[in-house]
């Protein structure tokens, strides 16, 4: 038996557990139906059927400011997942009084977040705009942070980034997971970044989950169609080993 | 390369903000041969779409200043007047824009703006066959129906083939494609990217392809130019680059792609990165731009710039750090 921190059935029949501390990575082309199912489980849409279990308990169980403390996101657009009028300290406590985190509870004032993420401690000053999108991811990853979750569902967080920041971000956020023992649910389409991330994924297509396992078991030995083609799709930088010609 | 196509010389770019002059793009220069693929590289803020733009003639002059000099097929292109320029657009040389929601006119059916290309240059509108034959070419089934659709009715792979439709609707010898598919999803990728190399070989055409993602590069150009900060730093042949990559801009371009790693079937505790972001137009430095972040700056690199200097076979690169 496995500890679980989450179990769900959702979209057409997707079952799927992650387990405490594990990155798990959810792929699949757009309208897959990945976030849709990221979002029944940070309790933003409602499944018609089925049940989400977290750490053993029905989600629909916990009061909102409750599971606001166990689960948060990071969304893909850097630019348009902060207030633009907020400054970035109040968008980090703003996270933090909607989860009920109150000053006594709170771990990690809102410099050390800031730090974990490798922005300076005067950031909590600057407005959205200030910032260029790879410090905004920073912010939006210190947002998620704030409430000290058991679970982030990160939903495509590199996919609008440069490449010379997509290496970065994955890097910080490998890094929470190892420091602060954080489970990930990471959705993402490439399927390059997964393998360097997630310990597990499930391949979805049209809604369902095709093919699930291990990152190594799945992506080097791929045995569904269409992962199999997901994974010829990702085009190497050698000028050798061409698959378009 | 073979012969000449379009040259680029000592292009500069400054944008008019409030009094302000701010550099985008600064003596960048570069060639594409006749049915070469030419791959410009860079992250966003680097310069690449303002090169695209003014290439093209459509950076007005109240907002940018463009210096330079742009030869494409024999003619000047900075020094020829607006009706010959609007002339050369659309038959000579065309753009693939990136965001194929973003590019069409959303009240006029596709059919109505891949008419204006033939209407504005052969002076009346085509028969609807022969929209549905341009089409046809870039492998849509349903044509008829595409023709008569509205963009919003239309995935991102259906448009961004019609675009494609659109720009290769009148033979040009030049294809301009900036991030033709980083909007789209990773399947439809591949499949764009093959069906413009099946259409350059066909036409007989020259595709500059500019893109962020080296991976595309690698597998459809024959040559690249590297820009950062608005100014490249080096250009040659495709292997020549991504085997031995000279600048350390361009090695950390390389060695930060995650898909080099996943065919080599390497899982990495840390993907290796350049700290920092790329500077905004406006804040760069006197020296190297890449000297803030680079891992082997010398304090010559921070004073002034490095002058371009053969590495290799038609290889350039412009660094101060020797390497053998």
């Amino acid at each position: 038996m496995r500890k679980a921190t989450g179990y769900v059935h959702a979209v057409t029949d997707v079952s799927f557990m992650i387990d405490k501390a594990e990155a798990f990575a959810l792929a699949g082309e757009s309208g897959s139906g990945k976030t849709t199912t990221a979002l029944m489980i940070s309790r933003l849409i409602t499944p018609t059927e089925g049940e989400i279990k977290f750490s053993g308990k029905p989600i629909a169980k916990y009061s909102r400011p409750e599971y606001g403390r166990c689960v948060s996101m990071i969304f893909q657009n850097p630019y348009a997942s902060l207030d633009p009028h907020l400054t970035v300290g109040y968008i980090l406590e703003e996270a933090r009084w909607s989860a009920g985190v109150t000053q006594a509870t709170q771990g990690a004032k809102l410099d050390e977040l800031l730090e974990i993420v490798g922005l300076p401690a005067d950031t909590r000053r600057a407005y959205p705009f200030q910032l260029s999108g790879g410090q905004r991811q920073r912010v939006a990853i210190a947002r998620a942070l704030a409430v000290q979750p058991m679970l982030i569902i990160a939903d495509e967080p590199v996919s609008s980034l440069d490449v010379s920041l997509q290496a970065q971000i994955i890097n910080l956020l490998a890094d929470i997971r190892k420091r602060l023992g954080i489970a990930f649910l990471f959705i993402a389409h490439d399927l390059s970044v997964v393998y360097q991330f997630a310990d597990s994924v499930a391949i979805m297509h049209s809604g369902r989950i095709v093919e699930r396992g291990s990152v190594l078991d799945v992506l080097d030995n791929p045995r569904d169609e269409y992962t199999k083609k997901l994974v010829a799709s990702i085009l190497s930088p050698d000028p050798d080993k061409k698959v378009i010609a | 390369m073979d012969k000449q196509l379009l040259g680029v010389e000592h292009l500069s770019i400054n944008y008019q903000r409030d009094q302000e002059s701010i550099p985008a793009v600064t003596d960048v220069s570069f060639a594409i041969g006749k049915e070469e693929i030419f791959g410009l590289v860079g992250e966003s803020g680097c310069g690449k779409t303002s090169i695209a733009l003014a290439l093209l003639g459509l950076l007005s002059p109240a907002e940018a200043y463009v210096a330079g000099a742009v030869t494409y097929a024999g003619t000047r292109l900075d020094q020829i007047d607006n009706q010959s320029l609007i002339n050369l657009r659309g038959r000579e040389i065309s753009m693939i824009f990136q965001d194929p929601y973003a590019a069409w006119n959303p009240v006029m059916t596709i059919g109505q703006q891949i008419a204006e290309v033939f209407l504005v240059h052969q002076g009346r509108a085509p028969c609807q066959e022969k929209i549905n034959s341009a089409l046809r070419e870039v492998r849509i089934e349903d044509a008829e129906r595409v023709r008569n659709s509205y963009p919003h009715q239309l995935s991102g792979g259906l448009l961004q083939r019609s675009m494609i439709a659109m720009a290769l609707s009148l033979r040009p010898r030049l294809v301009i494609a900036d991030e033709p598919t980083t909007a789209l999803d990773v399947t439809l990728q591949k499949d764009i990217l093959q069906l413009l190399l099946n259409l350059k070989k066909e036409s007989g055409c020259s595709l500059m392809l500019i893109t962020h993602d080296i991976s595309v590069v690698a597998q459809t150009c024959s040559r690249l130019g590297i820009l950062y900060a608005g100014q490249i730093v080096e250009t040659g042949p495709i292997r020549e680059i991504l085997r031995n990559p000279y600048h350390p801009y361009t090695r950390a371009l390389v060695e930060s792609v995650p898909a080099k790693y996943f065919w080599q079937h390497k899982r990495l505790d840390k993907l290796p990165v350049v700290p920092g972001n790329v500077p905004e137009p406006g804040k760069f430095g006197k020296g190297c731009r890449f000297y803030p972040r680079c891992p082997e700056r010398i304090p010559q690199c921070e004073t002034s710039v490095p002058p371009e200097t053969a590495v290799g076979q038609d290889h350039k690169a412009s660094c101060y750090a020797i390497r053998t």
